[in-house]
């Protein structure tokens, strides 16, 4: 699993962020319009392409895409 | 667990939805693009709002006394079932007030079932056990909610989400009908993940303020629907597609042997989580929620009636019927049977 392909996976979900370019050390909340729809979308996303299902206890310590990045390597890591 | 039901026939489902539709874009919390990207992830466009004195049981009397106007069956009616979670009163139970208003026999058996979008399901197999034992020929199953009577205006999780439907059933023992195969499972560990906290035994009402509390941005009182998002989407992405496995393991089937799947209509990105989570093309998932949003309990039979004209063509139809939610609460289906007659009405 590597950081632009995730990037790229995220990116496909949030369709509609226009302009704004999606990095590794972009703040979630910092993304225009973010919203809870944003967080089940990524959830789905993750579940879906990566077979790790995110609770809110596991996004609590989430700041920025890598936070989520390395995440769910580390529960990928667990099965 | 699982269980099957043999020698029952669904002869007719019928809907009734309150006249009053409202708009996504109606709803003045949402900035235009918000209101865009809502209904791009939900699905949902409009919903029907029952005015203040309409109540769900009067949503479900329409469609059922509009179901014993078309078919003759009033005086055979053994067995009346009332699912809901917006029952008429604390007490007494509202099948039993429905059994009179249709004008049932008095020695027709009504009870309720307290149960929220797996309803429908759950009521399907209480109302097939009772049929498949020969002590019931005919039953009406009465499914539906009236969730807009708790959802905050500020609440913008909750408030754009649901409408109001109710819906009628009728139900027949067959010799000829195939069997149906059901899984249902409950988890009450989910408890407060969609919850009404206010009014009832543990908080009755004076004992607690009506001030509206901040979720996360999102405000309601004790007495209001409070719905984590996140909680039920992990739930549902979890539970629901053993559950559609193990109704298939039973009846011997696989997903390629079903036409259609009519998941509850919880919303857009959870069908579409679904779908692609048990390799289910979308177009094989029947929805409704486009029209009607959120309908709770109602939404499997509103889905089903609202695809009757295209459906009735087949002669039999194989469908995996799945509802889930508060509780939480599960039960899938799978059946194959000749599409009932179906019908949708407003309530003027």
């Amino acid at each position: 699993m590597e950081i632009n392909e995730f990037l790229g996976h995220l990116a496909e979900e949030f369709e509609d962020l226009g302009v704004f370019e999606l990095t590794p050390s972009t703040i979630l909340k910092n993304i225009p319009g973010w919203n809870s729809m944003h967080i089940l979308l990524l959830v789905s996303m993750i579940d879906y392409r990566y077979h790790v299902l995110l609770s809110g206890e596991h996004l609590k310590a989430v700041v920025t895409v890598n936070d989520l990045f390395e995440l769910v390597k580390e529960k990928q890591g667990e099965f | 667990m699982n269980s099957k039901v043999q020698h029952t026939k669904i002869e007719a489902i019928y809907a009734c939805v309150p006249e009053q539709e409202v708009l996504t874009t109606e709803y003045s919390l949402f900035a235009p693009e918000e209101a865009r990207l809502f209904t791009k992830n939900t699905g949902i466009h409009a919903r029907r709002v029952a005015p203040d004195n309409i109540t769900c049981s009067d949503l479900c009397f329409n469609a059922a006394a509009q179901l014993l106007t078309d078919i003759d069956i009033a005086g055979e009616i053994d067995l009346l079932v009332f699912v809901s979670q917006s029952p008429d009163y604390f007490l007494p139970a509202t099948s039993i007030i429905l059994q009179d208003r249709l004008g049932l026999r008095s020695d027709c058996m009504a009870f309720d079932i307290s149960l929220g979008c797996s309803g429908y399901v759950y009521g399907l197999q209480v109302v097939g056990q009772f049929i498949q034992s020969g002590a019931v020929r005919n039953a009406l199953l009465l499914v539906g909610d009236k969730s807009t009577i708790s959802t905050a205006y500020q609440d913008k999780s909750t408030f754009p989400l649901f409408g109001d439907a109710g819906t009628a059933t009728l139900l027949s023992f067959s010799t000829d009908s195939s069997p149906w195969f059901i899984n249902s499972g409950s988890d009450g560990s989910g408890k407060n993940s969609i919850i009404i906290e206010g009014g009832h035994s543990r908080n009755p009402y004076g004992t607690y303020t009506e001030e509206l509390l901040d979720f996360n941005g999102n405000k309601h009182s004790k007495s209001h629907l409070h719905l984590e998002g996140l909680d039920v989407f992990n739930f549902a992405l979890s539970r629901v597609p053993y559950s559609i496995d193990q109704a298939l393991s039973e009846a011997n089937k696989s997903m390629d042997d079903v036409d259609y799947v009519v998941f509850h209509q919880a919303n857009g990105l959870i069908t579409k989580s679904l779908s692609r989570k048990l390799n289910i093309p979308l177009t094989k998932c029947l929805t409704s929620i486009e029209q009607f949003g959120n309908t709770s309990s109602a939404s499997i039979p509103l889905t089903l009636v609202c695809h009757g004209n295209d459906l009735s063509v087949h002669k039999d139809v194989s469908l995996i019927l799945s509802g889930f939610g508060v509780g939480f609460s599960w039960a899938s289906m799978f059946l194959t049977t000749g599409f009932p007659i179906t019908k949708l009405i407003t309530h003027a």
